[in-house]
């Protein structure tokens, strides 16, 4: 009876998820068969990245109120408009705009701007969830809203943003706590070392406003998730909920907040800063685990050994841009070598040639698109990352392309008498 | 003094140059024990995937000519495996050549010098570690292994050595000749004692080769071959004459690499089509 029970809740599961629709199912058949695009038939970055940005483009049309929806997912199409991930998603629009010299992604990326402006709540914070659900303002969320506004603001000196940005940031500042970490508002009500990605954008608004107190705020949160590293790289304290085996995607943003925190206060000697250090330590522990194995797991447990047998794909994009950051800050070559590897994997799995809207160019949440790691869905940040990913490795290659002279080389050889 | 030679595989061309390398140095090889060949296994999921991946041409002719597809299905593994050569036809489908079918296997050659030959399914079981017990090894050589246990690395009376395609202590681990020309370091040979770790075992002896003539990654590797087995040859003569001594390697002072991305590659074959001049002096 339960064998019965448990064979109609897999059906349900499979008619919800509308496995019947040609669309969906080829996804579920090239998943179950691990059919991705073989290396020799992958396309150059250019192809995959406009893939992707169209695909966002799609997904900032899909509710047309300017914000970017948080996902198609197989079960209902096109989500509600999602404030944290536009947020982050403005930064990489306006980026993109600069790489193509093509106003309409500065235009869209204003318009994502605009968007936020409509959604803040009064007291400067953001909201939790995607606008369809009633939601209460949320530290992470506001933090990444708050990387749009600066960027949005130092592109066009409007002042509008500038207002927001200070809003968002007295908020931010007001719910943290006395040892520097943020309990209220956080998920789960309880203290994240991933938040780091929230001091990354306080030490933005401070550099745009030389407001002492959002630098404080950061660097008081930095330090007590410094107190949170094993001596292995790994972070307590960096999953959602699950601490035991967090996500690639949590693991990734606690080391991009560390890196990005730490370049902006070092910029002179990035790689000294200590932030930086700390971000090191756990790339290369993740670095040697996916090269021995050929494979990113998509969770891990405080040993670094992959607990599962998916891979989370914004996690993997993540991953990537934190190793490309990683050599140009260290210009250690196996961090370079190793976001290749990343992209290509991530790469292999979009799908270009789609008819449909919500799967041609976007990023899976997990691959197999099963994976627990928000399953049967396309997430607007998968694809926001590998773009970010795949537009710095473009640029990290292209140094290579200028003749070259003395090449980078950072090992001292020592003469042995044989 | 008895020398055994452990490799992977019985179609290994390497483990014949070391043991010609050796024969000039007047040292003779005891025994050279390899992994068996294995069928392959293969579900059906995994047949789609490579199937997909290479085309079907390629998993049949793969099956045909190598009874260790589990382990070599890569085109380029399969050729330095079976010394086969893939051509890429206009569907972009791997197609393999029937040429250098002619050279000996391990076997044959082994057969006609009168070497022992042990076979077995691991190279780290108790069958392995038995033979060389068996063949009272006082040095074991590598000639291109997977990662070897403790158990087997304590059998060698004097001790087990490899020849490492690089200088250590700066380039562990993987693809590091061609990690040397990327990071600007020289291209070199090491002959290091193996212990428990990636190559980081002490220094018999190390040794820099010029490259600036070698215009391709394939010459560079078969130049660094070819001396390696020669440096490797001439280290165990010294260690039978008790004239080298251990040098332990400073594990801080290298870095692990691993298998090389084909951009990266690129860059390589570029600097090398060029002329490679290391920034260093060694």
């Amino acid at each position: 009876m339960a064998a019965l029970r448990a064979m109609a809740k897999q059906l349900r599961d499979l008619l919800e998820v509308r496995l019947y629709r040609p669309s969906h199912f080829r996804i579920g058949l090239q998943d179950y068969f691990d059919l991705r695009t073989p290396d020799r038939a992958l396309q150059s970055n250019s192809i995959h990245l406009a893939a992707a940005i169209d695909w966002i483009c799609r997904a900032q049309d899909a509710n047309g109120d300017g914000g970017v929806a948080a996902r198609y997912r197989f079960s209902h199409g096109w989500m509600a408009s999602y404030p944290e991930t536009t947020g982050y998603i403005i930064p990489t629009f306006f980026n993109y705009a600069v790489l193509m010299r093509d106003d309409k992604y500065r235009r869209r990326a204003l318009h994502m701007a605009d968007w936020l402006l409509s959604v803040q709540h009064h007291n400067g914070a953001f909201p939790g969830h995607d606008v369809s659900q009633k939601s209460e303002p949320r530290v992470f969320n506001t933090g990444q809203a708050l990387l749009g506004l600066v960027r949005a603001f130092r592109e066009t000196g409007n002042e509008i943003y500038l207002q927001a940005s200070i809003r968002a940031g007295d908020w931010l500042v007001a719910m943290q706590e006395a040892n520097g970490a943020w309990n209220k508002f956080a998920y789960y009500q309880r203290a994240h070392t991933y938040y780091t990605e929230v001091d990354w954008p306080l030490l933005e608004l401070f550099a745009a406003t030389q407001t002492l107190s959002y630098y404080e705020a950061a660097v008081k949160h930095l330090e007590w998730t410094l107190s949170y590293q094993q001596a292995n790289g790994w972070i307590d304290k960096c999953g959602f909920r699950d601490d035991a085996a967090p996500f690639l995607h949590t693991i990734a943003y606690t080391m991009q907040g560390w890196l990005e925190s730490g370049a902006t206060l070092q910029p002179e000697e990035p790689a000294k800063n200590i932030y930086v250090q700390a971000a090191l330590r756990a790339a290369e522990a993740l670095l040697h685990r996916y090269e021995i194995r050929g494979f990113m797991a998509g969770q891990f447990d405080r040993a670094w050994k992959g607990t599962v047998a998916y891979s989370c794909l914004t996690g993997d994009a993540q991953t990537a841009i934190n190793w490309l950051r990683l050599y140009e800050l260290t210009r250690d070559a196996r961090f370079l070598n190793g976001a290749l590897k990343l992209n290509d994997y991530v790469k292999s799995t979009q799908d270009l040639k789609s008819n449909n809207p919500g799967i041609r160019g976007g990023i899976k949440g997990s691959q197999p698109i099963w994976g627990r790691y928000i399953f049967y869905s396309y997430p607007n940040w998968a694809a926001k990352f590998f773009i970010d990913a795949l537009m710095l490795e473009d640029k990290l290659l292209r140094e290579f392309e200028r003749p070259e002279g003395r090449y980078e080389h950072r090992h001292s050889l020592q003469k042995l008498e044989s | 003094m008895n020398i055994v030679i452990l490799c992977k595989s019985w179609n290994h061309k390497k483990v014949i140059e070391i043991v010609q390398a050796l024969h000039a140095q007047e040292l003779r090889v005891r025994g050279i024990i390899a992994l068996a060949a294995t069928p392959p296994r293969i579900n059906l999921a995994q047949a789609v995937r490579k199937a997909h991946e290479h085309g079907l041409a390629h998993i049949m002719l793969a099956h045909f000519f190598s009874n260790n597809f589990d382990r070599h299905d890569h085109p380029h593994e399969f050729v330095a495996v079976n010394g086969v050569h893939p051509t890429h036809s206009r569907n972009g489908q791997w197609q393999i050549e029937k040429n250098h079918l002619s050279q000996p296997t391990i076997a044959e050659y082994a057969r006609r010098q009168q070497i022992e030959m042990v076979s077995v399914r691991d190279l780290n079981s108790i069958a392995c570690a038995n033979a060389l017990q068996q063949m009272r090894t006082d040095i074991l050589l590598f000639g291109g292994v997977p990662i070897i246990r403790g158990n087997i690395l304590t059998v060698p009376k004097i001790c087990t050595l490899n020849v490492h395609m690089a200088l250590l202590p700066e380039f562990r681990g993987m693809n590091v000749a061609e990690w040397s020309i990327f990071t600007g370091a020289p291209v070199g040979v090491t002959v290091h004692q193996v212990d428990s770790g990636v190559d980081t075992g002490a220094i018999l002896y190390r040794e820099t080769i010029n490259v600036a003539n070698c215009n391709s990654i394939a010459a560079m590797r078969a130049r660094v071959s070819r001396q390696q087995h020669l440096v490797l040859a001439k280290c165990a003569r010294l260690l039978v004459e008790k004239k080298l001594t251990l040098t332990p390697q400073q594990k801080a002072g290298g870095k692990q690499y691993y298998l090389m991305h084909e951009k990266l590659r690129k860059i390589v074959e570029r600097r090398l089509a060029k002329g490679y001049q290391s920034n260093m002096d060694c």
